[in-house]
């Protein structure tokens, strides 16, 4: 199995990111729902 | 015999995306091989200390009130959690939770820890917080959950009246403050790895696979 990309987001101190960015965090009270990734175009469509 | 692998989780019983990520963190675990060999601890996070103790309105009251946000904007964003938590098997009910600060239910939640019931009370907490709306900042009521999680209901109030364990919520939190979390639910696995969010069980599931293959290779 092929290990995990590292996540783009800013690495908290000490600690090694795995994962996706913008996936369900609550930050300060607030807990944002992300916005659904786009379909990648069908190769065919092209 | 295989070296223990240790999660820590910050998490609040008050963060909808906590309860939906400890969902998609046990799918991850149970399929990962190890999984017998894996201990869960969760810490304190407080997402919004400024909630009143007792607070009379609704979820939509109070972030559009304290968060500054518009009530259609916050009905849209709780609507869709709501939809999301169903995917997961739960069944959230906003208009009934009743919004309140969780430094007690985190005291709770060290004083289970005590006991050796942390995750069961994590469970009963969320459940009664986004599902039957229950009033987790209430002494009364936290001992009433604890005491169904199979706590000794007696032992927890005397810890909740004498504040036993404010201390080790206060290090939860500065420890989440000296990694750099500023959102919940963050997963540290392996005292290495930083997962944010409520991700896919995949990404748990991979994740306790590396650390699992890199301890092994480190042998």
């Amino acid at each position: 199995m092929s290990e995990l990309p590292l996540s783009p987001f800013p690495p908290p101190a000490g600690l090694v990111p795995l994962g996706e960015q913008d996936v369900g965090v609550c930050v300060d009270g607030v807990c944002a729902v992300p916005e659904p990734v786009p379909d990648a175009p069908d190769p065919e469509d092209r | 015999m295989t070296e223990p692998l240790h999660v820590d989780v910050w998490s609040d019983i008050a963060c909808p995306w906590c309860y939906i990520g400890k969902r998609k963190f046990e799918a991850g675990l149970a399929a990962f091989a190890g999984a017998d060999d894996v201990t869960v601890t969760y810490h304190s996070f407080e997402l919004s200390p400024d909630t009143p103790q007792d607070y009379d309105g609704s979820v939509v009251d109070f972030l559009s009130a304290h968060k500054g946000m518009p009530r259609d904007q916050v009905e849209q964003m709780l609507s869709q959690v709501t939809t999301i938590a169903a995917d997961v098997g739960l069944d959230y009910d906003f208009a009934a939770v009743r919004q309140t600060r969780t430094l007690l239910a985190h005291e709770a939640l060290h004083a289970a820890r005590a006991q050796g019931r942390q995750l069961d009370l994590v469970e009963r907490l969320f459940a009664a917080y986004f599902e039957e709306g229950r009033h987790v900042g209430s002494v009364d009521e936290l001992v009433a959950l604890g005491t169904e999680a199979g706590l000794d209901g007696q032992a927890l109030r005397d810890d909740l009246d004498a504040g036993t364990y404010s201390d080790a919520v206060a290090q939860d939190i500065a420890q989440a403050r000296a990694y750099g979390i500023q959102g919940v639910p963050f997963y540290v696995i392996g005292g290495k790895y930083g997962v944010s969010g409520a991700q896919r069980p995949e990404v748990f599931t991979q994740a306790l696979e590396q650390v699992r293959n890199e301890a092994v290779g480190a042998r």
